[in-house]
């Protein structure tokens, strides 16, 4: 360890009555995925599908993303490239949940498997590269999507910062990486922030947003019921913002191991095509989050499609297909193999099937079968009644159209 | 629910206190890892494992400052993954620039090997600085907070803030350099 990262620890050490209070902002993140630690345990998941069904009333306001490729599910073709499935995890936990009953989990998750879908899009990530920098935008499309963003809010520019890779990165980048804009902030009137990423994230954060009274936001006290009725007051609000043509608003709420919710509120664009409605449902939506006074902190907005290269549709094995694979150990998960209960899943432990799209710097947006799978209760110290439930994922496209890949169960 | 009371569920084994501990600090420990890692979903992680941390160091710990000591986890958890997986390049985080930045306070010609003595000079030094100063240098150099950020705490100019932390950085190799540390 070099002196300098020494004198970084160091620092860390400062004497308690030295280290300032942090006032002001709290960036507070709602837990999507929870790890399991050893004996403190994650979460039981209480998911609330709120469905508000809106036309967007104000059409002369123009999406932040307008001038980008809107990839939607028409002109399809064959997809012929081979597609590399694996799934890279972090080494903190796993990726689980809790709940007392698997119906207490719901999700507005579109597909189902009466859809019985032959095929599905597969999209390259243009922005994704193997230094983990998400960049692709170029500084004029990064303003625009900041300029429709400040217009659709009815905010006005004050100032605007860039920041290149280069700015913070180091080591043997390449040099087109590090010239790549990571993201350009905008402080607008009102104290309003907006952050546009290189791969045309949006974040637009608020200094005091107060929501009129009557209404309650917040991660750990608010019912599926007040849920309901914040998104439906968010979604009208920020209709021009969002420009979802039938948003459909919900939250998911999770619970600590002592049974505190904590709620996050997303809402996307439902559309009657059911592929291009899994696709919004994945990819396309947006995220807002409260602050510790019931204020709105921050909206999220994603739109990865717009940066991405549209490879064709390629064939879906089917649900049966993909449990027999889940089954023989073909899967990938963060869960550890000592948690699966008997040493091996089988189809009674498995409690719930979805289809999704990861979205979290990947190189490709394929579907996968996500399995909720009932793991060996003893293995952790939860309260009576409590089921864990580990996440595996197996590719849902067809082997023949994936690389060669080496499956891993566990960490 | 105030910071004894939490501290005195940690000594009960009351599991109740990793609930009051996310509710209170959750926000705060989750900006110290996002600053490091800028991750959402890596900075969820080292939180969740701030309070298992926690939860083995309450007893025998009984912090004076509960959102410090909290924070320290997540610091050191952060920047501990930030070194061990950096071959991923974590894209946003302050770390790099901090140790650029605090590269000019100390040499590498000899390795540190008193922590104890250099965390002592480092206290010495930080009571002897100006309540502000020492403020925008923690918040730089212990929270991992960008230069922007600060600006905006304290209503202050980028520009400004970059000379108080050069300035303070300046002082700190001229300390260092007379306790002989780093030479």
């Amino acid at each position: 360890m070099t002196n300098k990262d020494i004198l970084l620890e160091v620092i860390g050490d400062a004497g308690e009555r030295f280290v300032p209070e942090l006032t002001g902002k709290k960036k507070k993140h709602s837990v999507l995925k929870w790890s399991a630690l050893g004996g403190v345990c994650a979460a039981a998941v209480i998911v609330c599908v709120i469905v508000l069904i809106k036309m967007n009333k104000n059409e002369s306001a123009i999406s932040p993303y307008v001038n980008l490729p809107q990839i939607g599910n028409s002109n399809t073709k064959s997809g012929t490239d081979k597609i590399n499935p694996t799934i890279r995890f972090g080494e903190m936990g796993f990726e689980g949940l809790m709940a007392y009953d698997i119906s207490e989990l719901d999700t507005p998750n579109p597909w189902n498997p009466d859809l019985k879908l032959s095929s599905l899009p597969v999209y390259r990530n243009l922005a994704y590269n193997d230094f983990g920098e998400m960049v692709y935008l170029s500084e004029e499309q990064i303003r625009e999507i900041a300029k429709n963003t400040a217009s659709a809010l009815k905010v006005d520019v004050i100032d605007t910062k860039i920041t290149y890779v280069k700015d913070f990165e180091q080591g043997e980048v390449p040099d087109e990486i590090l010239k790549s804009i990571y993201r350009i902030d905008v402080n607008c009137s009102d104290n309003t922030t907006i952050t546009v990423y290189g791969d045309g994230q949006i974040r637009i954060e608020f200094e005091r947003n107060t929501l009129p009274s009557g209404y309650n936001f917040s991660h750990n006290s608010t019912s599926k019921e007040e849920a309901q009725k914040v998104m439906d007051y968010l979604s009208d609000k920020y209709g021009s913002l969002l420009h979802y043509d039938n948003a459909l608003c919900f939250s998911i709420a999770d619970r600590s191991f002592s049974g505190v919710e904590n709620r996050s509120y997303y809402v996307y664009d439902r559309s009657d095509e059911p592929v291009q409605s899994i696709l919004n449902y994945n990819l396309s939506f947006s995220k807002f989050a409260p602050d510790d006074n019931g204020d709105l902190l921050c909206i999220w907005l994603n739109n990865p499609l717009c940066v991405s290269e549209y490879l064709g549709d390629y064939p879906i094995i089917s649900v049966d297909e993909a449990t027999e694979q889940l089954m023989n150990g073909k899967y990938f998960s963060s869960v550890p193999g000592d948690y699966i209960r008997n040493g091996r899943i089988s189809k009674e432990g498995i409690a719930k099937i979805e289809l999704v799209y990861r979205n979290n710097k990947v190189e490709y947006y394929q579907p996968y079968y996500k399995y909720y799978v009932e793991l060996d209760s003893a293995a952790f110290n939860m309260a009576d009644g409590l089921k864990n439930y580990g996440i595996f994922y197996v590719p849902a496209i067809d082997s023949e159209f994936l690389e060669e890949y080496k499956y891993f169960g566990e960490y | 629910m105030e910071d004894l009371h939490i501290i005195e569920l940690y000594w009960q084994r009351d599991e109740s206190a990793i609930k009051e501990s996310q509710t209170k600090y959750g926000g705060y420990c989750s900006t110290i890892a996002n600053n490091i890692l800028h991750s959402e979903e890596d900075s969820e992680e080292c939180v969740n494992d701030t309070w298992l941390r926690a939860w083995n160091t309450m007893p025998p710990e009984k912090p004076s400052r509960l959102a410090v000591f909290l924070g320290k986890i997540t610091r050191n958890l952060a920047i501990d993954r930030y070194r061990r997986d950096r071959s991923q390049k974590y894209g946003g985080g302050q770390v790099a620039l901090c140790l650029d930045e605090l590269g000019e306070c100390i040499g590498e010609d000899t390795p540190i090997e008193d922590r104890l003595a250099l965390k002592e000079l480092m206290n010495s030094f930080l009571s002897s600085l100006p309540d502000k100063n020492r403020n925008i240098f923690l918040l730089r150099y212990w929270y991992m907070m960008s230069v922007a950020e600060i600006a905006k705490r304290n209503g202050m100019s980028e520009g400004a803030v970059k000379m108080v932390l050069q300035r303070v950085r300046d002082k700190l190799r001229a300390y260092l350099e007379k306790e002989g540390v780093g030479v």
